[in-house]
C-alpha cells in the first residue's frame, strides 16, 4: 500500500514538474520580450522625430543662406522691397530653428530620462550636447547676419564679415550632419539592438524549451519506468494474493473437513448411549451395564470434545504453556508407575533414563505428550518391551525422548502423515480406537515448546516415536508462529 | 430374515443385534469393511441362481465410517455383485457427503442418519 502511493507521489509530482517548467518558461519569454519592448524600442522612437527636427534645421537654415543671397543681391539693385522681403523670410526661418531646437532639446530631455543603461543616458548626454553646440553656432550666426545687415543699411560690404559668415555657416552646417550622422547611426544600433534582444531571447527561450523537452523526454522515461516498477509490483501482489487465497481455500477446506470429522466423531458415541438408554428403559438390558456403559462413552466424549478444543488452540496459535521447572525423571517415572498398575498384557515397561535434570515445560502438556505416546504404544504391543530412554544434551540445551515398543508397527501408507488430524482413524479396532487427534496434539505442544517430534518403524518389530525439547527456554513467552504445526512430518 | 450388521463400536453393534433378535431377525454382524466383504462372500456362494440379483441379505446396515475399508466401498462392491441387495446406512456423516461418495448408488441406497432410536432402525428395516 505504501509502496502504491509512493509510485503514485512519483507520477502526480513528475507531471506537476513539468508543467511547472513549461509555465516558468513562457513566463520567462513574455518577460524577456516586454523588457525589450519597454525600453528600447521606446527609445529608439524618440529618433525619428529629432532626425525631423535637424533635417528641418538643415532646411531652414538653406532658406535662410538662399534670403542673405537674395539680400545681397537686391542690394546691389536696391531693391529695398525685396530686400525687406528677404529679411523677414531669414528670420521667420530663424524663429523656425530656435523653435525646432527648443523642441528637439525636450525630446532629448525626455529621451534622458527614460534611458535606464549607461549607454543610452551617455548617448542623450551627446545629443544634448550637439544640439546645444547647433543653437549656441546658429545664434552666432544670426549676430553676424544681423552685423551684416547693419552694413549693407550703409550699402557695404565688409569682406572679413562675409568670411566669418562663410566660416561660421559651415561649421553649422557641419554640425548638422554630424547630428544627422550620429542620430542615423544610433537609429541603425537601435534597430540592431532590438534584433539582437530578439534573437538572444528566441535563443533563450529556444534552450529553455530544449532543456524542458529534455526532462520531460527524462521525465517520461522515468514515468515509464515507475510505470514497470507499478505493474511488477501489481503483478506480484496478484500472485501473492493469489497464492494467499489458495492457501485460504485449503484452510477453508481442511477446517470444513475437520468440522465434519469431528462432528461424526462426536456424534458416534452418541449412538451407543441412546442405545444404551432405550434397551435400559425396556428391560432389555441391565441397568448396571447400560450406566458403565454410558459412563464410559462420555469419558470418550469428554476426551475427544478436550481434544478438539486443543487443536482449535494450536490452530489459532492460541495454546499457553504455563512453563515451570520440572525433574524430568521424576515426572516420567510417576507416568509409567501409574500405566504399570493398569498393565493387564504381558508387557514390561522399561525406563532408561539419562541424568534427572531440571527442564524448563508445561508439566501437564508433557504429561500428555507422554500420556498419549505411552498409551498409544500399549495399545498396540500385546507382548514384550515398551522403553522409554532419555538423552540430555546439555550442550545443545535440549533433552531427547524416545519411545519404542515391540508392538505392530505403523502401517507404512499412514506413516507420512502420522501426525495429522484424523489419519490414525480407520486402522484400528475398537479396543485401540482413540480420539484420532492424539499424535496431532502431540506434535503441537511439542513444537509449542520448540522441540520437534518423529515417527519410525523399528527394523524387526515396533514402533519408535522420538521427541526432543529445549532443557532451557530461551523466550518465556512462546512466539505464536512457533506454534505452526503444519511443517514437516 | 436376514440382516448383515457391520459396525466398528462394539457396543453399538451389540445394540443392534440384542434388538434385531428380538425381533426375529437372524444377525450376522462384522466389525470393519474387510470382515463384512468377507461375510457377504461366504453368504453369497451358498446363494441360489434367482436370488443372486437380490442378494443373501434381506437387508445390510452398514456404517460408513469402518478400518480396513469403507462402508460406502464395501456397498459399492455389494452393489456390483447383486445390484438389488438391499442397503442401508446407518451414518453419523452427512447424508450428502455419504450419498456424494464415489461407488454409491444414490437411488437405491437407505439411510439411517445416527443418532437414531433403535425403534426407528426396526421400523426402517421392517419398511419396504
Amino acid at each position: 500500500m505504501l509502496k502504491n502511493t509512493k509510485t503514485s507521489f512519483k507520477i502526480g509530482g513528475s507531471v506537476g514538474i513539468i508543467i511547472l517548467l513549461l509555465g516558468i518558461t513562457v513566463m520567462f519569454g513574455m518577460y524577456q520580450m516586454s523588457k525589450v519592448s519597454n525600453e528600447i524600442i521606446e527609445i529608439s522612437q524618440e529618433y525619428a522625430p529629432l532626425n525631423e527636427i535637424v533635417s528641418d534645421v538643415k532646411f531652414q537654415k538653406s532658406t535662410q543662406t538662399t534670403s542673405i543671397e537674395k539680400i545681397i543681391r537686391y542690394t546691389d539693385s536696391n531693391n529695398l522691397l525685396e530686400i525687406e522681403k528677404a529679411k523677414e523670410e531669414f528670420w521667420l526661418s530663424g524663429e523656425i530653428i530656435d523653435s525646432d531646437i527648443e523642441r528637439g532639446k525636450n525630446i532629448v530631455n525626455v529621451g534622458m530620462d527614460m534611458a535606464k543603461s549607461e549607454k543610452s543616458v551617455e548617448e542623450f548626454r551627446t545629443l544634448f550636447q550637439k544640439i546645444s553646440n547647433i543653437k549656441t553656432t546658429h545664434e552666432q550666426y544670426e549676430i553676424l547676419i544681423g552685423d551684416l545687415f547693419l552694413e549693407l543699411n550703409y550699402l557695404k560690404l565688409n569682406d572679413d564679415l562675409l568670411k566669418q559668415i562663410l566660416s561660421i555657416e559651415n561649421q553649422l552646417e557641419m554640425e548638422l550632419d554630424g547630428m544627422l550622422a550620429l542620430l542615423s547611426t544610433l537609429a541603425d544600433e537601435s534597430t540592431n539592438q532590438i534584433e539582437d534582444n530578439e534573437r538572444d531571447s528566441l535563443t533563450g527561450q529556444i534552450i529553455i524549451i530544449s532543456i524542458v523537452g529534455t526532462i520531460a523526454a527524462a521525465l517520461g522515461f522515468f514515468i515509464s519506468q515507475i510505470n514497470n516498477d507499478l505493474k511488477k509490483e501489481v503483478d506480484l501482489k496478484t500472485k501473492e494474493l493469489k497464492t494467499a487465497n489458495e492457501k485460504l481455500k485449503e484452510l477453508d477446506r481442511m477446517k470444513d473437513e475437520f468440522i465434519e470429522i469431528a462432528s461424526h466423531e462426536l456424534k458416534s458415541p452418541l449412538q451407543p448411549i441412546l442405545g444404551f438408554a432405550e434397551l435400559a428403559k425396556s428391560g432389555d438390558i441391565d441397568q448396571k451395564e447400560a450406566w458403565d456403559g454410558v459412563l464410559q462413552l462420555t469419558s470418550k466424549l469428554q476426551d475427544l470434545a478436550n481434544a478438539v478444543l486443543d487443536v482449535s488452540k494450536i490452530e489459532s496459535d492460541r495454546l499457553e504453556l504455563q512453563l515451570e521447572k520440572i525433574k524430568i525423571n521424576d515426572l516420567i517415572l510417576g507416568i509409567t508407575k501409574s500405566q504399570k498398575i493398569n498393565l493387564k498384557k504381558p508387557v514390561i515397561i522399561r525406563e532408561n533414563l539419562d541424568e534427572n535434570i531440571q527442564v524448563e515445560i508445561d508439566k501437564m502438556r508433557i504429561e500428555q505428550v507422554l500420556r498419549n505416546l505411552l498409551n498409544n504404544a500399549m495399545k498396540f504391543t500385546t507382548r514384550g518391551t515398551i522403553s522409554i530412554d532419555t538423552h540430555v544434551y546439555q550442550d545443545e540445551n535440549k533433552i531427547q525422548i524416545k519411545i519404542s515398543d515391540t508392538g505392530l508397527g505403523i502401517p507404512e501408507e499412514i506413516l507420512p502423515k502420522i501426525f495429522e488430524k484424523f489419519v490414525t482413524k480407520g486402522i484400528k479396532n475398537m479396543e485401540q480406537s482413540g480420539t484420532g487427534l492424539g499424535l496431532f496434539l502431540c506434535k503441537g505442544i511439542i513444537q509449542a515448546h520448540g522441540g520437534e517430534i518423529t515417527a519410525q518403524n523399528k527394523f524387526d518389530v515396533g514402533a519408535i516415536f522420538e521427541f526432543s525439547i529445549p532443557i532451557l527456554q530461551k523466550n518465556k513467552i512462546m512466539n505464536p508462529s512457533q506454534l505452526s504445526i503444519n511443517k514437516k512430518l | 430374515m436376514n440382516v448383515l450388521v457391520a459396525e466398528d463400536n462394539l457396543f453399538t453393534i451389540q445394540q443392534y443385534k440384542h434388538v434385531l433378535e428380538k425381533n426375529g431377525y437372524s444377525v450376522t454382524t462384522a466389525r470393519d469393511g474387510e470382515e463384512c466383504m468377507q461375510k457377504y462372500n461366504e453368504a453369497f456362494l451358498s446363494l441360489d441362481t434367482e436370488s443372486i440379483e437380490s442378494g443373501p441379505f434381506d437387508v445390510v446396515l452398514i456404517d460408513n465410517n469402518m478400518p480396513k475399508k469403507s462402508g460406502a466401498e464395501a456397498v459399492r462392491e455389494i452393489l456390483e455383485r447383486c445390484p438389488n441387495q438391499r442397503v442401508i446406512f446407518a451414518s453419523a456423516y452427512n447424508i450428502n457427503s455419504i450419498l456424494s461418495a464415489p461407488g454409491v448408488l444414490k437411488d437405491s441406497v437407505e439411510v439411517l442418519q445416527k443418532p437414531f432410536s433403535l425403534n426407528t432402525m426396526i421400523a426402517k428395516i421392517q419398511t419396504k
